[in-house]
């Protein structure tokens, strides 16, 4: 068994040696192989190696890089695809706490899943970032790509656009936009001309920036509604270099991709992702039935409302947790001004539904008006409400209503 | 014939299983990384069920906990590490120990745990509600890398906050696991002794808890190791080194310093000293009797530490004070208590302030002896580790030694770890230190050490050399490596962090309540978000977090709102013109501040008077909050009771105290 050495589409053109891993070289591949490879093969085949069936390594290395474009191409725009379903499928306000609830929800969450990991890791890993050549600095620079590219585009829009919110729109916008250009770039690099590398990454920039350029707009003449283009056109040229660099990057660069999978990685990694599956499953399963949760006990909360005619005061008690319309049966109310004296009061608790709360109605004793009104006016002669502090004697629940001036008068 | 061909890739899929009990040991060990880790992940969550349903840990939470953890973790290990697996399988095997290393968030099915947890989701869904990058004025929103992420991919699937902010965590982890094992490739490792620098690395007592936290130093840690594998593969090119490497070592460079301020001081101090380890290397290579080792490129370090430093000032620009000020008190006071141990007489006066490790802890007696056990193994692991790599040392080059010096800093650090002024400052540079000790260990792993040269050292050696016998090697390995992992568990953090349990009044991992989701609730549907609101620090997360979104205001000592808690005394009036001019709306008083000590010791901030010690209120002073003119209590659930402020009841009588008539 061997492990995978810096086992590229498009460097490999020999067996794996039958050892381990290789040490990572960390050496610069040729950046435009294509273009060196056409131009000698233009050279009348000067400097070739003839394989088997009359192939040379040129006709072999432009093969392999063909492949690994295609295949690059392939999997960007399966990703920008699912980026671009999900933005439209996404319900509009949903809910920061809710999981999907929709057919179309789900499939806008399965396709942004797929799509956040296609683009722009996928190109990033395989055009622009590398770590080493082995599965596992393959799989780092992918994580490493998304988390990085994720965390820095909205800071980077802020800063660029002076401050300006980083919406929805303008993650998916700017992540598409950049695949789009890079997506460009990649299908250049698959012409043979021009072989200067210089003018491939010249004509490609330019390439890039005009389409990028009509792009913008053909978007401000068509789509008018609804959108505010202040940014982009303050931003136009900033957006038409960046995507004139990406374009010229990917026509530039060789995209370095893994070897096509053999039949047992494709099987190590079915497997891998069905225990990771499997043991998602279990643990949702068993955590539904043995909740790691921690325990919190039940409360109720209590919150003055407008009494309805003969009380004098309401109060909503609302059950918090499962023991919550227990705790509120077994309250035991009473009531004191602010200064902490007790008040004479009659109370009626009200059940309430399963929205509803229980509203706890209280009247308050004749004999009670002059301590409570007495207080209210001798503060600085201002009408100020009085305040009924409400305790529960059995949970230490405390909470106040107040009772209008008008009260003391009638 | 159909049937017969559809069924090969099934047969082919399932071989390992087929193999479990009749394969070769290769095989038998990927069956068990197959079959195991699930089993392990389910034992972890009924431990953490078991502990959910106590009211005191007991001895059965933390058997199943170490019980599952080994089960799942060991077959990954070992697979990692075995020689002649594919690359593939070896990945897998190495993201598997990531992903099982997050474990602590079966913790969090519902929602944040802890101070960090909650303000980082709160800036997240700031960031996800209302497009805002750095919410408030708080040190955190000026680093909002996690926040970005969380909300770029939650908005991009639609998935729920909390659930993507679990993912983006996993997938960080799993990414310090891989970034370790590539930056010990870079180095000069082989496979499977980068898979062992990667184990140990793990092994470190942040891994496990604190870096599987919803915190920003859990997603940049793992890009500063990603970003540290990339620069050491490019110094280490034996040609001129590829761009890629240089742009993984920038975009790292650009990102890193909005993502985490200490990840990105301690990268700068790493390439320094791999900078300098360059620089001594290639001054020896001057000398033609010290060539022979490879020829290593200074130029991508300089790149990496010119292009940090460069970013780093344009991200800090503004928040510099801010920053000495988050970052300095902890190193300080650190600092001054570890130089008191310099001085002889002073060392044993200040012996009764220092901190006895495990000292009240709700530990087993085995997780105790492994978290003492930990540092001296740790230590023999890499005097010895550093004893091969000294015998190897011709061809290794450069950063192997630097990284030694990296992880010598561990050792050092553990003195200050005893101290109480130190103790975070130390814990939090071990996620750090940890990096160079995996590198040498995986290094020696690499190069190796024949048994005949050991077994010359007489009976110590002869013993050592028996070690070398595959069966012994394994127990032993499994041994060495359970300890560590209880040990460094039970170092980490504290038992209420690990485990659920009974609510505790005054604890951050145990103090989330249901009263206070309905405080927080109800502020929300009551007063605009950012609304100032003064409450303790533990009512603040609930009250400041994702659901109350309220400015929680923190007493201090030139902000002393927590005279209206603590003091049964009338209120001074520069107290109350404070909380006129912080245009305080609500506070929100627990009723149990005068009954009940809170287990952190304090209510507001460590400093707070009487801190540390957590003496009760008077019940007076939490009374008078029903009694003072301008406050009333609008809502309650339970012990928590909301009052609001009425600011020209406040502004007409200045009332400090419920007694009427003496006001002014």
């Amino acid at each position: 068994m061997t492990e995978d050495t810096l086992a590229t589409e498009s460097t490999v053109s020999a067996p794996e040696p039958p050892s381990n891993e290789a040490l990572p070289t960390a050496t610069a591949p040729a950046e435009s192989h294509l273009a060196r490879a056409a131009a000698v093969h233009s050279n009348n085949g000067h400097g070739r190696h003839e394989l088997r069936g009359g192939e040379t390594t040129d006709d072999r290395e432009i093969s392999l890089d063909r492949r690994a474009r295609l295949r690059l191409l392939a999997g960007s725009l399966i990703g920008a695809g699912c980026l671009v379903l999900a933005f439209v499928l996404q319900p509009g306000a949903a809910s920061p706490f809710a999981a999907p609830s929709t057919v179309s929800a789900w499939i806008a969450l399965i396709a942004g899943i797929v799509g956040i990991w296609l683009v722009p890791g996928l190109w990033l890993s395989a055009v622009m970032m590398r770590v080493g050549a082995a599965p596992s600095a393959r799989l780092a620079t992918r994580i490493g790509a998304t988390l990085t590219w994720y965390a820095l585009i909205g800071p980077v829009i802020h800063l660029v656009a002076d401050g300006a919110l980083v919406t929805r729109g303008g993650v998916f916008g700017a992540t598409v936009a950049a695949t789009a250009a890079m997506c460009l770039g990649v299908v250049l690099g698959l012409a043979r001309r021009p072989a200067n590398p210089w003018q491939r990454f010249l004509i490609a920039g330019v390439v890039g920036a005009f389409c990028a350029q009509t792009v913008i707009w053909l978007a401000m003449l068509l789509v008018t509604d609804g959108v505010n283009y202040g940014q982009i056109r303050r931003l136009d040229w900033l957006i038409v270099l960046c995507c004139g660099l990406l374009t010229a990057i990917g026509a530039h660069s060789r995209p370095d991709l893994p070897l096509v999978r053999r039949a047992k990685h494709i099987r190590v990694i079915l497997i891998s992702l069905a225990v990771v599956t499997v043991t998602a499953v279990v643990l949702f399963a068993v955590g539904s039935i043995w909740s790691p949760a921690q325990r919190t006990p039940s409360a109720f909360g209590a919150e003055q409302v407008a009494p309805p005619a003969g009380s004098d005061v309401a109060i909503a008690l609302t059950g918090i947790g499962p023991d919550g319309p227990a705790l509120i049966q077994r309250a035991d109310f009473t009531a004191a001004d602010d200064m902490g004296r007790p008040v004479s009061i009659s109370t009626r608790l009200l059940p309430g539904g399963k929205a509803e709360p229980a509203t706890l109605l209280v009247t308050l004793a004749p004999d009670s008006r002059p301590q409570l009104c007495a207080r209210s006016a001798e503060a600085t002669g201002q009408d100020w409400p009085i305040k009924l502090t409400v305790r529960d004697q059995t949970s230490g629940l405390v909470v106040q209503a107040v009772i209008p001036p008008e009260w003391c008068v009638s | 014939m159909t049937s017969a061909t559809s069924t090969v890739p099934g047969a082919a899929i399932l071989k390992p299983f087929h193999d479990l009990a009749s394969g070769s040991p290769r095989e038998r060990l990927i069956a068990a990384a197959v079959v195991l880790p699930p089993i392990g992940a389910t034992l972890v969550l009924l431990a953490l069920h078991r502990a959910a349903t106590q009211a005191e840990p007991d001895d059965w939470q933390f058997a199943l906990l170490w019980v599952g953890f080994l089960c799942g973790m060991l077959p990954l290990v070992a697979l990692a590490c075995s020689p002649g697996i594919t690359g593939v399988v070896r990945a897998c095997a190495l993201a598997g120990i990531g992903l099982l290393g997050t474990g602590r968030v079966l913790r969090l099915p519902a929602g944040p745990l802890g101070n960090d947890e909650f303000i980082h989701m709160r800036q997240t869904i700031e960031t996800y509600l209302s497009g805002e990058v750095g919410h408030g004025s708080g040190i955190f929103s000026h680093f909002p890398g996690l926040h970005q992420t969380i909300s770029a991919f939650a908005q991009l699937t639609g998935a729920p906050l909390w659930t993507v902010a679990l993912v983006v965590i996993a997938l960080s982890h799993i990414l310090s696991v891989l970034a370790v094992y590539q930056l010990v490739r870079a180095v000069g490792g082989a496979p499977t002794g980068a898979a062992v620098g990667a184990v140990v690395y793990t092994i470190n007592p942040s891994w496990l808890y604190f870096d599987t936290s919803i915190s920003y130093e859990s997603i940049a840690l793992p890009v500063l190791l990603w970003c540290l594998a990339a620069a050491v593969a490019a110094s280490r090119a034996p040609t001129e080194p590829s761009l890629r490497y240089m742009a993984v070592v920038v975009v790292c460079a650009v990102a890193l310093p909005m993502m985490h301020p200490l990840s990105t001081i301690m990268l700068g101090l790493i390439l320094v000293l791999l900078i300098i380890a360059v620089v001594v290397h290639s001054v020896r290579r001057i000398w033609p009797e010290r060539g022979g080792s490879a020829q290593e490129h200074l130029w991508p370090l300089l790149l990496a530490a010119s292009a940090l430093l460069m970013s780093s000032t344009f991200w800090w620009r503004n928040i510099r004070d801010e920053l000495v000020s988050y970052l300095g008190p902890s190193l300080s006071r650190g600092w001054a208590e570890v130089k008191g141990f310099t001085h002889v007489t002073e060392a044993f006066q200040k012996a009764s302030g220092t901190r006895l490790p495990f000292a009240g802890a709700q530990t087993p007696i085995y997780e105790t002896v492994s978290g003492l056990l930990f540092a001296p193994l740790v230590l023999l692991l890499f005097v010895v580790s550093v004893a091969i790599l000294v015998v190897h040392r011709r061809g290794l080059g450069s950063a192997p030694w630097g990284f030694a010096a990296l992880g010598a800093l561990f050792f050092l650090s553990i003195p200050m770890a005893l101290t109480s002024g130190g103790g975070e400052g130390a814990h939090r540079s071990w996620a750090f230190s940890f990096i160079g000790i995996a590198v040498v260990c995986g290094m020696a792993w690499s190069v190796g050490l024949s048994p005949a040269v050991v077994a010359r050292f007489g009976a110590i050696g002869r013993w050592g050399a028996r070690l070398a016998e595959p069966r012994v090697r394994i127990g032993v390995t499994g041994v060495v490596l359970t300890v560590l992992y209880v040990g460094s568990a039970a170092l980490g953090t504290t038992v209420s962090a690990r485990f659920p349990g009974r609510m505790q009044v005054g604890d951050d991992a145990r103090s989330v309540s249901r009263e206070g989701g309905a405080v927080a609730a109800w502020l929300a549907a009551h007063a605009p978000v950012d609304t100032p609101v003064v409450a303790d620090r533990y009512v603040s997360q609930q009250v400041g977090g994702w659901v109350g979104r309220m400015a929680p205001l923190a007493p201090s000592a030139a902000f002393p709102l927590w005279d209206l808690y603590m003091y049964a005394k009338p209120v001074p009036r520069y107290v109350l013109k404070q909380v006129l001019d912080a245009d305080v709306h609500y506070f929100v008083v627990d009723a149990r501040m005068a009954t009940t000590r809170p287990r952190m010791g304090y209510w507001f901030i460590n400093d707070e008077p009487g801190g540390g010690y957590g003496r009760l209120f008077p019940q007076e002073a939490i009374d008078r909050f029903n009694c003072l003119p301008w406050l009333r209590a609008v809502y309650a659930a339970g012990p928590l009771t909301v009052y609001e402020v009425d600011a020209s009841v406040l502004q007409a009588t200045m009332a400090g105290s419920c007694e009427r008539g003496t006001h002014d």
